[in-house]
């Protein structure tokens, strides 16, 4: 008797779940063909920094293209460049490029310039499961937001992660490094090791500029220091007061352990930035890098790398004590005010940074921003990487670097010295002084809030 | 000093004819010119001097009070970025162009000993070859030949036993790799220049020193030398506006790192201008840039009339 | 210079190391050259390839064609240098004449005005000249590229042009103003063809300096007009420099450039120094 019940329930749980599954699923899924308008014959313009996803944005795009008619093509050029073309494009007021592509530290700029829309209204003109606004990181939420203005999607989320090579970690009985001595020890280890010839610790963003000054901002939380007054993880308002502590003993510090770390790192050192140091790993010349996640696809593709079997991520490094602050940063898309096509540009937009889409955009290179992404089984059985990001997601500080419209000229400026300190042209003190002088400049000029 | 530079006098037809020429013929052909150079060069200046007196930076609105000469102050403030530029540029015009004259010397006195030599020509026109390439080219050219990984000077080196180089990747030896791609360059510019005025002078000159039994020591020196230095004087001129002018170059290759090293005047105005648009600060940095040009080819043509 | 050799020898010898001096100072070119024909693999092959066994035409095609073409810059640098070395010639040709054969009030002055324009460096002109072009809605179009550049050249224009109108045998002007000639007729029928093998060449110069030129460009331009200088800039700042792709593209931009030096060379000496120096 139990048994013939249990085979009824059995045959109807055969017959409806799939049913149910396949509703629910089509539920689930966007119906983009309804979604998206009719652009046939229309271009779009991005412009984007040339980041390895630029390849995976190219993959993707021409599915836009048979939904909507429209082509679409990426303008896409390095850090320093990127951000003078965009500002430039918003000085001039032209509307050459409809979908912007920011980095984080630019948020308040251009909104305070009025070179992008706020991309709220066109959030709340749209379906919730075709945004899924939540369903982004939230650090990198809190990031894009400005004030109360959502300058970009948040679809482009880095993290520092510490990259390092398991294999000869695992030889040499090491283990990744959670403390700043600890770390230098290794680095010392590798370099000049003679079981390891030709190799060296490690390779970091010495290049002066944005690059070296992106650093600064990344190491003076793990040494336990802050870049202005009332900006550090948990503060209420970042920038309440904003007198410039560049100086303090923990920014000094800063600049000394790069200075220290140079020893470790390979012919060509100082002039290394993004690119350089991940080629250096990926080359297998440096046994560690701390790198923004977006590359960490570069060193799993064998094509690109020699090393692709060979290294994991770890979280970075603090002071002994600290908890650690892995730096966010990345990438926000935002529409251009004055884009003549601003219609075309939100649904590429939120074509592109859906959950579908980004999970495509994930598999094929680019950063997971959404907590679907990071989770999803497929993605994470593919990139065993992604729990790092997310533990690392978890202990993030949207401020890490200033969002303020000064923020570009900051940063560029400590960089700046920074490598005037690191070439011995200027003691790391006197350095920072001297940038701390001119920010406290800059920040006068704009009008901020210094209690000193 | 118009007339260093043309050998003749001028002359119009209108003196030597005493023909009419009323004030509307001669607006006719000269105006449209004048007036065009006026538009694009005068105002453009006029402007420059008055956004210097202020603080704006177009990329942020509330910007543009006058604040005088708080621009200029800030960038002769010992320890400023911009007086690192200035040094930089005298260090490199300094360096870069004797070396030019020298070795252009030197060279030219070669093309001109072998002057009749069959397919001379062909050699000097491969060899001038380099001086209508845009310094971009020669910029991104040498980065690539300078890469420490990649580049093939080092392999060069390392084959010859000598120890590979950073060039472009370190503070002291980029200033000189920007030196040493300046020279090569331009050197044969000056040749061209020097081998110019070598073949004006005239044999009869030289010959009659030959048959005086002149030593070949009072051969250059007191022959030589005099005709053509006002050829020299030419080359140091122009070199001179064009070093001290340089953009190209360090923006194809260093972008004025590392730590500041090869930051020159003119990549400076650039920085603040279009990666801060600090506009205000980036016109008194180009200002101050071309009066000192000014000031230097004045000086020198006043130290060469002597 | 105290070598016992016989002249023949010595001078065989000066040219033996002149050669040595010419080759070493194109080397950069040839090893871009060799650059362009190679695949991305040899161009980070330790020990370096030298000269690859199987030259490659794909960078080429990279360049020119398909979906990263940078067809459409060359077209516009070839447009603009066109167009700006039209104009500059069109307004520099008259006034040079007014110069040379007229009796101008001050043109000693404004001569040195337009010699000290050549002093000045483009950077100082370019910030005020980008807000006007900005405010004339002409960014990022053909036309805020021409006018500066048209600019830019006049005053050189002017100078050469004058120096070779000052050059023409003055008699057969003078036979054809006393035979009632007027200014027009006398400048467009008679001058004017009497100097046009320097026109020519300064219309090349011309040409070459705006084929050339790279910061104005930079700024002035975003997508639509941009030209090929600032677009082999841009080989440069990308994620993987492909040094194989930008030496293609400079191959390419250099063309004109080493044409030029070819055809004019005659020319170059009195061209690149306004006039001061060698044969006019």
């Amino acid at each position: 008797m139990e048994q013939r019940a249990l085979r009824r329930v059995g045959a109807f749980l055969a017959i409806v779940l799939p049913v149910l599954l396949i509703a629910t699923a089509s539920l689930a899924e966007v119906d983009w063909k309804a979604e998206l308008g009719d652009h046939s014959g229309k271009t779009l313009r991005v412009i984007m920094i040339a980041d390895p996803w630029v390849t995976a944005f190219e993959k993707i795009n021409p599915e836009f293209e048979k939904l909507t008619g429209a082509k679409v093509i990426i303008d896409s050029y390095g850090y320093d460049a990127t951000h003078e073309k965009q500002v430039l494009e918003g000085t001039q007021k032209s509307g050459a490029f409809d979908v912007i592509v920011l980095d984080s530290p630019w948020v308040g700029e251009f909104w305070e310039a009025g070179y992008v829309e706020d991309l709220k209204g066109y959030i709340e003109k749209t379906k919730p499961e075709v945004v899924e606004y939540d369903d982004f990181v939230e650090v990198f939420r809190v990031i894009s937001d400005w004030k109360g203005h959502i300058v970009g999607m948040p679809f482009g989320a880095y993290f520092v992660t510490l990259d390092y090579r398991k294999d000869l970690f695992d030889q040499e009985g090491l283990t990744p490094p959670t403390t700043f001595t600890e770390w230098k020890k290794i680095a010392a280890h590798f370099t000049g090791n003679k079981k390891y010839p030709g190799m060296y610790g490690i390779a970091m963003n010495n290049l002066q500029g944005s690059p070296v000054g992106q650093a600064w901002f990344e190491y003076i939380w793990n040494l336990g220091g802050k870049p202005f007054k009332s900006c550090y993880p948990g503060s209420a308002d970042p920038y309440a007061d904003v007198t410039p502590m560049i100086d303090s003993p923990e920014g000094v510090a800063v600049v000394n352990l790069f200075k220290e770390m140079l020893q470790y790192g390979p012919p060509g050192a100082l002039s290394m930035a993004w690119d350089e140091r991940a080629q250096a790993f990926a080359s297998g010349r440096v046994a560690m890098v701390s790198a923004w996640s977006v590359r960490t696809p570069i060193f799993l593709d064998p094509n690109r790398s020699s090393i692709a079997d060979k290294f994991a991520p770890a979280v970075i490094p603090a002071k002994k004590g600290l908890k650690p602050v892995p730096p966010v940063g990345g990438w926000v898309m935002g529409i251009s005010k004055y884009s003549k096509q601003k219609d075309l540009a939100w649904d590429y937009t939120k074509w592109f940074t859906s959950v579908d889409i980004h999970k495509k955009f994930v598999l094929a290179g680019g950063p997971p921003s959404r907590y679907t992404a990071m989770q999803d089984s497929e993605l994470v059985s593919k990139f065993p990487w992604f729990k790092t990001i997310e533990k690392s997601a978890a202990m993030a500080y949207a401020d890490c670097r200033p969002r303020i419209p000064e923020s570009f000229e900051i940063i560029s400026t400590v960089g700046i010295y920074v490598s005037r300190a690191l070439t011995g042209e200027l003691s790391a003190e006197e350095a920072m002084g001297k940038a701390n002088a001119q920010i406290r400049d800059l920040l006068k000029k704009g009008g901020y809030n210094m209690s000193e | 000093m118009v007339r260093l530079w043309l050998n003749h006098r001028p002359f119009s037809i209108q003196e030597r004819l005493d023909v009419q020429a009323t004030s509307r013929q001669k607006l006719f052909f000269i105006a449209p010119a004048i007036v065009y150079l006026l538009a694009f060069s005068v105002f453009p200046l006029i402007y420059s001097l008055t956004v210097s007196l202020t603080d704006l930076n177009i990329a942020r609105p509330h910007t543009g009070s006058f604040i005088g000469a708080g621009n200029y102050i800030r960038l002769f403030t010992p320890g400023s970025l911009f007086l690192k530029a200035l040094y930089n540029t005298f260090f490199i015009t300094f360096i870069a162009i004797p070396a030019e004259i020298i070795l252009g010397y030197f060279i030219a006195r070669l093309f001109y000993t072998a002057r009749d030599v069959k397919g001379i020509s062909v050699l000097r026109t491969v060899y001038i070859i380099p001086i209508m390439i845009t310094p971009l080219i020669f910029g991104l050219t040498w980065s690539y030949i300078l890469n420490p990984l990649l580049g093939i000077m080092n392999h060069i080196l390392m084959l010859l036993h000598l120890s590979p180089q950073p060039w472009f990747g370190d503070p002291k030896t980029a200033i000189y790799s920007i030196i040493g791609v300046d020279i090569w360059q331009w050197t044969p510019f000056v040749v061209m220049l020097i081998l110019a005025g070598l073949l004006n002078i005239s044999q009869d000159l030289f010959e009659a020193a030959e048959v005086d039994g002149a030593s070949w020591y009072h051969k250059v020196f007191h022959i030589e030398v005099p005709l053509i230095k006002r050829v020299i004087g030419i080359a140091l001129i122009i070199r001179l506006m064009d070093v001290f002018r340089m953009f190209d170059l360090i923006y194809a290759s260093t972008k004025g790192g590392p730590g500041g090293s090869t930051e020159v005047v003119s990549f400076f105005a650039y920085r603040e201008s279009f990666n801060y648009y600090n506009t205000g600060i980036g016109s008194s940095a180009s200002l101050i840039a071309l009066v000192l040009i000014i000031f230097l080819s004045m000086l020198f043509v006043r130290f060469s009339r002597e | 210079m105290g070598l016992n050799l016989g002249k023949r020898t010595r001078t065989r010898l000066v040219w033996i190391v002149l050669l040595v001096i010419t080759v070493v100072s194109i080397s950069p070119f040839l090893w871009m050259l060799l650059a362009s024909v190679k695949t991305t693999a040899q161009m980070f092959a330790s020990p370096p390839v030298i000269i690859p066994p199987k030259p490659t035409w794909e960078n080429y095609k990279n360049v020119l064609l398909g979906a990263g073409s940078r067809l459409p810059f060359v077209k516009n640098s070839l447009l603009i240098s066109m167009i700006t070395t039209v104009f500059v010639m069109a307004l520099a040709t008259p006034a040079a004449f007014g110069f040379a054969r007229m009796k101008v009030k001050g043109s000693q002055h404004l001569e040195f005005w337009i010699l000290s324009t050549r002093m000045m460096p483009p950077i100082a002109a370019l910030i005020p000249i980008s807000i006007i072009i900005g405010k004339l809605g002409l960014f990022d179009k053909k036309l805020g590229i021409i006018l500066p550049y048209i600019a830019f050249n006049l005053p050189y224009a002017v100078w050469m042009m004058t120096i070779f109108f000052r050059q023409v045998p003055i008699a057969i002007e003078e036979a054809a103003m006393l035979d009632g000639c007027s200014w027009w007729k006398l400048f467009s029928r008679i001058s004017v063809p009497l100097v046009i093998p320097s026109f020519l060449t300064i219309s090349i110069f011309v040409f070459i300096f705006s084929w050339n030129e790279l910061l104005f460009a930079l700024i002035l331009t975003g997508r639509d007009a941009k030209t090929l200088p600032v677009a082999i800039s841009e080989y440069a700042g990308e994620v993987f420099i492909r040094w194989e792709l930008m030496a293609a593209a400079c191959v390419l931009q250099i063309i004109p450039a080493v044409l030029v030096v070819v055809l004019l060379q005659r020319y170059i000496v009195s061209g690149l120094t306004m006039g001061a120096v060698g044969k006019r």
